[in-house]
């Protein structure tokens, strides 16, 4: 039998395993895609287009206007796009693109049929998704931007053009992340007869198919499963469990014993020395949110949007540090091992994250504060005021850590997502307005008196829920 | 496993047991009851093995013990002190290992027991000893620099045994510890619970094996009929 022959056989017979499982009219996935893929579209003209078109002219056209037509913002798209593929690369590793159903890994793709075949449904749906949502978002952008008056039409163009093609370049990262998790560590797939990872084949979605194995694909089938059911129940312990990846290295590293408060501390600093890619994370997030509070104060024309996301980079940053608090919020509930109590176990855990914050955040608020000429703002209260923004999201990685159980309205089908998705941001969104709007008042009102006085409120009042939280955190489980 | 002279010595605290009191304590979550009421003594020095089917609420009583539920009725008091965790006494009294302690997946199997003899305050310069006693005892000694998820399940509930029996405690509360353990190691667990009872700790713990129970129990509790 001939290779097209082979091909029209196995579609064949999965349109007869497709019939049995799910009727005449197929699975239906590439209905239910075909009507996300509209309402994306609808939602995003009606809603998005509106939103984007009015944070654009609110945001000063004429500041953001100099700012995207010059080469620093081709510079930063580039290195967007390369940071977001390789984001999506890594996260392939654990939750790839290709995810079907257990029953269909082990009674269909196990079977004798072309690997391909069996998973291309997956495949495309994924694909779609994402090359769809890019150009939507692009487009949305782009149209926004026309329509603010911030740029020419020339902006849509490009957004319709460059959306889906990164939608493309990212989708084919996942599967390729995907594919790579599963072959670490294996023999090269007998295949296609060719070096793998090299000429036209590599590119080819169908080859990726047939590199993945029955048991990669089951681990990720039970892993999708696990994490969805995780946040579904707001258990964040289970769902970083699933989504993490085993540490393996640095098993000669050791912790020592430094007294009952520093060994807390080093037992942080070697989480990171065993996962320095966490290390690195947390600075490209902190030291551009840094640099953004500090522009944000040394240029009063810089737009308030940008503040927000700088606090809320910084957030970002200081929480992917903060991995030992978080490990604290998990163990809540279950019999103490640690001799330390709660709170003073939580503090040592904050130590890291606040020492990092200082080390990577203040150096890169000077250097912004020394590259914006003519600026009415004094180094010393400057820093004082990052300080002052660092105190509020380790305040709020607190709330973050100690969390505790989702409230009952989460659990309803009418409104249980959108509580839940609430629920999981609401200390990433208190951090980010509030620190973020209090800067662009500093910048236009200055750091001293008001400001000043309603940010040492606002951090206290943070550290205040943080206590809370870790309060009955630790004693709702005593029912 | 070493011998029970070095386990007392090192992976224990000499420390005298409780008097565990639980006097006709129940459980009732809205119409479901989860433990009929129930009395029980533990006295210092000695192990108490709570039998009864699954679902009989051995479990629930462990926890009404180690003051991680509030009974519905009835007391529960540790030297005549009501069992809460939120209490400090409580803390500093129980060990438990009631259902899996949570482990850091960034840490190895010593690095744990490290984290765990530091947060006590016990001496740094002999930490390390300790440490690789406490693993030999448990027939972990050449897994030190594994990490919790590269463990067989049997391994793991040995690494869980070790980490509840590392920290200083007056009571020692084990739910079924003969999980997912080989014969050999149900009998060492056993003679490990019989050298923790000799050093004044009292014990107390659910068991499925009428072997282990026979070798370790001064007294049996038969909860929701006869085991």
């Amino acid at each position: 039998m001939n290779a097209a022959d082979q091909r029209a056989e196995d579609k064949a017979r999965l349109e007869d395993i497709t019939h049995v499982l799910h009727g005449p009219h197929g699975t239906g996935a590439v209905q239910r895609v075909l009507y996300a893929v509209y309402l994306l579209a609808m939602l995003a003209f009606t809603y998005g287009f509106t939103v984007a078109r009015a944070l654009f002219i609110t945001s000063d056209p004429g500041w953001l206007h100099d700012r995207l037509l010059g080469p620093g913002a081709a510079v930063v798209s580039v290195l967007l796009a390369v940071a977001l593929t390789a984001l999506v690369h890594g996260v392939g590793r654990r939750r790839g693109p290709v995810v079907p159903p257990l029953p269909w890994v082990d009674h269909v793709v196990a079977g004798p049929l072309d690997r391909a075949t069996t998973l291309r449904e997956w495949w495309l749906v994924s694909a779609t998704l994402l090359v769809a949502g890019a150009t939507v978002v692009a487009g949305v952008l782009g149209g926004g931007l026309w329509a603010s008056g911030t740029t020419g039409p020339t902006s849509l163009v490009v957004a319709l053009a460059a959306g889906p093609a990164l939608g493309v370049v990212v989708a084919g990262a996942w599967l390729a992340g995907q594919v790579g998790a599963g072959e670490s560590g294996a023999d090269p797939v007998p295949t296609t007869g060719r070096r793998r990872g090299w000429g036209p084949r590599a590119l080819s979605p169908s080859a990726a198919l047939r590199r993945l194995g029955l048991t990669a694909l089951r681990a990720q089938s039970i892993r999708s499963t696990r994490l969805g059911g995780a946040v579904l129940a707001g258990d964040l312990r289970a769902a970083r469990l699933e989504a993490a990846t085993p540490v393996r290295r640095g098993r000669e590293l050791r912790l020592r014993s430094h007294g009952r408060l520093l060994t807390v501390v080093a037992r942080d600093l070697l989480g990171l020395r065993r996962q320095p890619g966490l290390l690195l994370s947390g600075a490209l997030l902190a030291a551009p949110g840094a640099a953004g509070v500090a522009w944000s104060l040394s240029d009063t024309e810089v737009p308030v949007a940008l503040a927000v996301v700088a606090v809320a980079a910084l957030y970002l940053g200081v929480g992917v540090w903060a991995e030992g608090l978080r490990l604290l919020g998990d163990t809540l509930g279950t019999p103490r091992l640690s001799g330390l109590g709660l709170e003073t176990e939580a503090g040592a855990h904050t130590v890291l994250p606040a020492s990092l914050f200082v080390l990577v955040s203040l150096p890169f608020a000077v250097a912004v504060r020394a590259l914006v000429p003519g600026s009415a703002v004094g180094f010393a209260s400057l820093l004082l005021w990052v300080v002052g923004v660092g105190a509020l999201v380790l305040a709020a990685q607190w709330v973050a850590a100690f969390r505790g159980r989702p409230p009952f309205l989460a659990f309803l089908p009418e409104v249980g997502p959108m509580v839940m998705t609430l629920w999981f941001a609401r200390s990433l969104v208190l951090s980010a307005v509030v620190g973020g709007l209090l800067t662009a008042r500093a910048a236009h009102l200055g750091m001293l008196g008001p400001s000043g006085a309603t940010l040492l409120a606002t951090v206290a009042l943070c550290w205040w829920w943080g206590r809370s939280t870790l309060r009955s955190a630790a004693n709702e489980h005593r029912v | 496993m070493p011998g029970d002279a070095e386990v007392a010595d090192v992976t224990a605290e000499p420390l005298p047991g409780c008097r565990v009191v639980a006097d006709r304590v129940s459980k009732v979550l809205d119409v479901t009851t989860l433990l009929p009421a129930i009395s029980l003594v533990a006295e210092p020095a000695s192990c108490v093995v709570v039998r009864g089917p699954n679902g009989s609420g051995k479990t629930t009583l462990l926890r009404l013990v180690a003051g991680l539920l509030a009974p519905t009725t009835g007391t529960v008091t540790i030297d005549d002190d009501p069992a809460d965790e939120r209490r400090r006494s409580t803390r500093e009294n129980v060990a438990a290992l009631i259902g899996p302690p949570a482990a850091y997946r960034d840490l190895t199997l010593a690095d744990h027991l490290t984290l765990v003899d530091a947060t006590w305050g016990r001496d740094s310069h002999t930490c390390v000893e300790r440490v690789a006693l406490a693993l030999d005892t448990f027939g972990l000694g050449a897994m030190g620099e594994r990490f919790p998820h590269e463990l067989s399940s049997g391994q793991g509930q040995l690494f869980r045994l070790a980490l509840t029996w590392f920290r200083p405690a007056r009571l020692l509360i084990l739910d079924e510890p003969e999980q997912r353990l080989d014969t050999d190691r149900r009998a060492a667990v056993g003679d490990l619970v019989r050298a923790r009872c000799d050093t004044g700790t009292t014990v107390l713990m659910a068991c499925h094996d009428p072997s282990l129970t026979a070798s370790v129990a001064d007294e049996v509790v038969d909860v929701g009929g006869p085991g």
